[in-house]
């Protein structure tokens, strides 16, 4: 009951976009993190640990040196650490059983993973493998960070329906149908004046 | 009906053995991947604690499951060549630890490492390729650092730190790794980048995280004083502030948690501080006082890190609370083997009763073994004069002879003028030896300016601190003429397998000949002392169990045996990876009635008497109401030197508690060390002052056993 009223919380915030459930219990997840304390860590590992079909997003390298390491001064979701050690446990280290590529993985439905932005600078990513409609979210640690989101695909921009919620979490949609081979661009400016920890969480739909 | 006592735990380890094996080859993948997953962790967790022959086990057991497995069918390709790639790093770490005792295995371990990285660059594209490739590339940057191929390390340490953010463990691991680089940094004189590195380290864990903080603070000092050796003079004087910082906070964190620790973490504990009590030596004159505090601290943790006793006063002790305790004649010396502009160097802190301690530099370390003598017309170097094969015949002995010998100026050039002058005015030297003079009698090598002055040596010039008891032996436990062919007897308990392997050479086992002379000195040194709490251990029943038992309720031992000291290196660490000592206090050993039965048997037995008493058994034992123990028994004094001291038999009886020690450092005749043993207990008897008694045994030898080779063998370590 109480997972559901969350749930509801969350359906609430993203009016308009409406979002896959299980894409919604991990984004709810992560929001929880925010709060770093040892239940909601939990809380979210016991999430994490339930739904199998979320990879860790480690394709997105940012080439303008506009990252930067998330320190213990800064609001962060210390998320890598947490999501090796579910992924570590489920998998082992095995090739053959799961060993999971990245977000291109066709076995996935989702992906995420955490990274820093130097205050007033601006990363690019660029990806691949993402198949149909797609949903993603951009979270910062600080709901109180100023963010700029854009998509591109090959040099012109993606229309997407972008909707951001009281707590400062973005809420994206690529209405656009992308194949396989297509590259996208995510483009995130950090307009505040610190350095902002975030996380990307993408759903990618295949419809 | 005897030998179903060990034959069947035997069968049944080795069933055991088997049918896990027999499991494995059938069971399930995912409890396969248990089991490898398990032995990897073991595998690892062996090379923390640089334990090769751990590792070496993990790789044979490894090895021979995937054997199995592949043999019954039940191993794809694709599967194999993952499960080798473990195999591959568990090898390249066995490698980079064997590398100190074999050259050759530095590139071994390359190989096995780079092998490793290929493998998952083949296979890129999965996280776990990406993981594999990241390790690789963290075990590169330290085997190159360790080598001196410090551009290689910093290539290295990039790609690590590339990744990091994706492959990191804990959220410390971006910082840990960017400290490391700064490391590498400022071996390739990159001096503003290293700092810049490191404040950026100093500066996320500030008022967070104490014990990173200060071993960020540690490091900032160590590029600090490579840029001093680089030419920038301020370097110095900044890096003492860091070093005082960082000593400040472990000294307080050592008080509150260090004498709670069980030994392994006590260990670690020490093998953290350990690089900087090596890297601020360095300092040399800078601040003496601080040197000698830190040379306090050092000891105080070294000689604990195995016994349960001890206090926090050990941990705590200061320069002024030693110089409270000096006569107004006394000095105390502490001497530090360091490195700096990559060499070896030897200092000496001198501490009087009055005034702030003085630093000495001393001649290299290298210089002093390098030092030539001519032997019959061959130029010979002290370090191969001490490693002499000492042996009963006249040519054996002349190594020793000559090397304790007035005439050849090798007493002025250790004794420096610089020194002497220091020490002029006391009459009372106590001192605590470093690197070689651990195996080195630098206190019957004094030059003639310094002959009449008193030379003590000290475990460490903490000992001063203690409270001086009024000597008592009245409690003797002696062991001597032992029968090294008795019958092995049961009830054996923590014997050490890997001192039982030592005395095996090539295949063959070592033979302990009787010693004629004991039986009779053992006799004698009773009738001498003619006290009724005396007990004798002669014979057969000069057991190590009986030993073991009895020895802690006596105030002085005495042993009459063989010694036996197993050479080799060990390994160093770097500022990437601390180590810890691998099985060093197995190397050291005494025999005990039975010993030549067990080894003929060649079968270690966990529950039988081998009559190998080694120092890491005696670390075990509880001698803390030993006042002396007297060792006539061979190379009792030697050990491995390393930066943590000597790790031999004197490390086992002060980790076990024992005050004073006899000891000596190489191999003792029977007859003359027997002539000197019953000497000198007479003369405690007389006087019970151990000090006199044992510089006028030495005296005594003159009438019959003049030479040096005889007399200079004995030591006397801590008698205050």
């Amino acid at each position: 009951m109480l997972v559901y009223m969350l749930f509801g919380v969350v359906a609430l915030q993203a009016e308009g976009i409406k979002m896959d459930k299980r894409f919604e219990s991990i984004v709810n997840a992560i929001i929880m993190l925010r709060r770093n304390n040892l239940d909601d860590r939990n809380f979210a590992i016991s999430v994490l640990c339930q739904n199998k079909k979320w990879t860790l997003m480690d394709e997105l390298k940012d080439e303008n040196n506009s990252e930067c390491w998330l320190t213990k001064k800064m609001k962060r979701f210390n998320l890598v650490p947490i999501l090796t050690e579910v992924l570590t446990e489920r998998y082992g280290k095995n090739l053959s059983r799961g060993d999971f590529l990245n977000g291109e993985d066709p076995r996935f439905d989702y992906s995420l993973i955490e990274r820093g932005i130097k205050a007033k600078k601006k990363v690019k990513y660029t990806f691949q493998g993402r198949v149909g409609k797609q949903d993603f979210v951009i979270i910062p640690c600080d709901p109180t960070s100023v963010l700029s989101i854009k998509f591109s695909k090959g040099s012109s921009p993606l229309k997407t329906t972008q909707q951001k919620s009281k707590d400062g979490c973005i809420y994206l949609h690529i209405d656009a149908k992308l194949k396989s081979t297509d590259k996208i661009t995510l483009e995130i400016e950090n307009k505040s004046n610190n350095n902002v920890a975030i996380a990307i969480l993408n759903h990618n739909t295949r419809k | 009906m005897k030998g179903y006592r060990y034959i069947l735990p035997l069968i049944l380890g080795l069933a055991t053995i088997g049918l896990r094996a027999q499991e494995m080859s059938n069971a399930p993948d995912s409890i396969f991947f248990e089991y490898a997953k398990s032995l990897k962790n073991r595998g690892n967790d062996y090379y923390m604690l640089c334990n090769r022959t751990g590792i070496k086990q993990v790789i044979d057991k490894y090895r021979f499951a995937l054997d199995r497995r592949k043999a019954a069918g039940m191993l794809t390709e694709e599967m194999e060549g993952y499960f080798n790639q473990d195999i591959t790093k568990l090898l390249g770490d066995y490698h980079y630890l064997n590398s100190d005792y074999d050259r050759k295995s530095y590139s071994e371990s390359e190989k096995c490492f780079k092998q490793y990285r290929d493998y998952y660059l083949v296979h890129s594209g999965t996280y776990v390729a990406g993981q594999g490739i990241y390790i690789a590339h963290q075990e590169l940057a330290q085997l190159y650092y360790k080598l001196g191929r410090y551009e290689e390390a910093c290539d290295e340490m990039k790609e690590v730190l590339r990744t990091v953010s994706t492959y990191m463990r804990d959220e410390d691991e971006p910082f840990d790794k960017l400290s490391q680089y700064a490391i590498c940094l400022a071996r390739m004189n990159q001096f503003d980048e290293a700092i810049s590195n490191i404040n950026e380290v100093l500066e996320n864990y500030d008022n967070i995280d104490t014990e990173r903080y200060g071993e960020a603070l540690r490091k900032k000092a160590k590029i600090l004083m490579l840029r001093e050796e680089h030419g920038d003079k301020t370097g110095k004087s900044e890096a003492l502030d860091y070093y005082k910082q960082y000593f400040g906070l472990k000294k307080k964190d050592a008080l509150v948690h260090f004498m709670g620790m069980d030994s392994e973490e006590r260990e670690m504990y020490w093998m953290k501080i350990r690089p900087f009590v090596t890297d601020c030596y360095r300092l040399e004159e800078a601040d003496a006082g601080f040197l000698y505090d830190v040379t306090l601290f050092a000891k105080g943790l070294l000689l604990q890190l195995d016994s349960a006793g001890g206090g926090r006063q050990n941990i705590h002790a200061t320069w002024q609370m030693i110089q409270e305790k000096l006569k107004p004649d006394a000095c105390a010396i502490e001497f530090v083997q360091y490195e700096k502009y990559g060499q070896e160097k030897m200092g000496a802190i001198v501490l009087k009763r009055t005034g702030k301690p003085v630093f000495v530099k001393m001649p290299d370390p290298d210089s002093v073994l390098n030092y030539k003598i001519d032997v019959k017309g061959e130029f010979l170097t002290v370090d191969s004069l001490m490693r002499s094969v000492h042996g009963p015949d006249w040519d054996s002995r002349v190594p020793r002879n000559l090397l304790y010998s007035d005439s050849l100026g090798l007493n002025n050039f250790i004794w420096t003028s610089n020194l002497i002058a220091v020490v002029a005015n006391c009459q009372d030297l106590w001192f605590a030896p470093d690197g070689y003079i651990h195996q080195l009698a630098i206190e019957y090598l004094l030059p003639e300016t310094i002959k009449n002055k008193s030379c003590h040596r000290l475990s460490s010039t903490r000992v001063l601190l203690l409270e001086r008891r009024e000597q008592s032996y009245k409690k003797a436990l002696v062991v001597g003429g032992v029968d090294y062919y008795a019958e092995s007897a049961a009830n054996a308990m923590g014997n050490d397998q890997i001192a039982y392997r030592y005395v095996y050479n090539n295949g063959k086992p070592a033979t302990f000949d009787t010693l004629e002379k004991s039986v009779g000195e053992v006799k004698d040194i009773l009738i001498h002392r003619s006290s009724p709490e005396d007990t004798i251990l002669v014979g057969a029943f000069a057991q190590e169990q009986s030993f073991r038992q009895m020895c802690g309720n006596y105030s002085m031992i005495h042993i009459s045996s063989h010694g036996v000291f197993n050479a080799a290196t060990i390994p160093q660490g770097t500022d990437l990876k601390q180590n810890l000592r691998d099985n060093t206090l197995s190397h050291s050993l005494i025999a005990f009635a039975g010993i030549n039965t067990s080894l003929k048997d060649k079968r270690f037995d966990p529950n039988l008497q081998d009559g190998i008493l080694s120092a890491k058994e005696i670390s075990s034992l509880n001698l803390s109401k030993t006042e002396l123990v007297v060792l006539c028994c061979c190379e009792t004094g030697l050990g491995y030197v390393t930066p943590d001291g000597v790790y031999g038999i004197q490390r086992g009886l002060k980790n076990a508690g024992a005050r004073a020690i006899i000891c000596t450092l190489w191999d003792i005749d029977d007859e003359a060390s027997s002539y000197f043993m019953i000497r000198f207990h007479q003369y405690l008897k007389e006087n019970n002052d151990l000090y006199k008694a044992f510089y006028h045994a030495r005296e005594s030898m003159k009438e019959e056993y003049d030479e040096p080779s005889y007399r200079d063998a004995f030591i006397l370590i801590d008698a205050i």
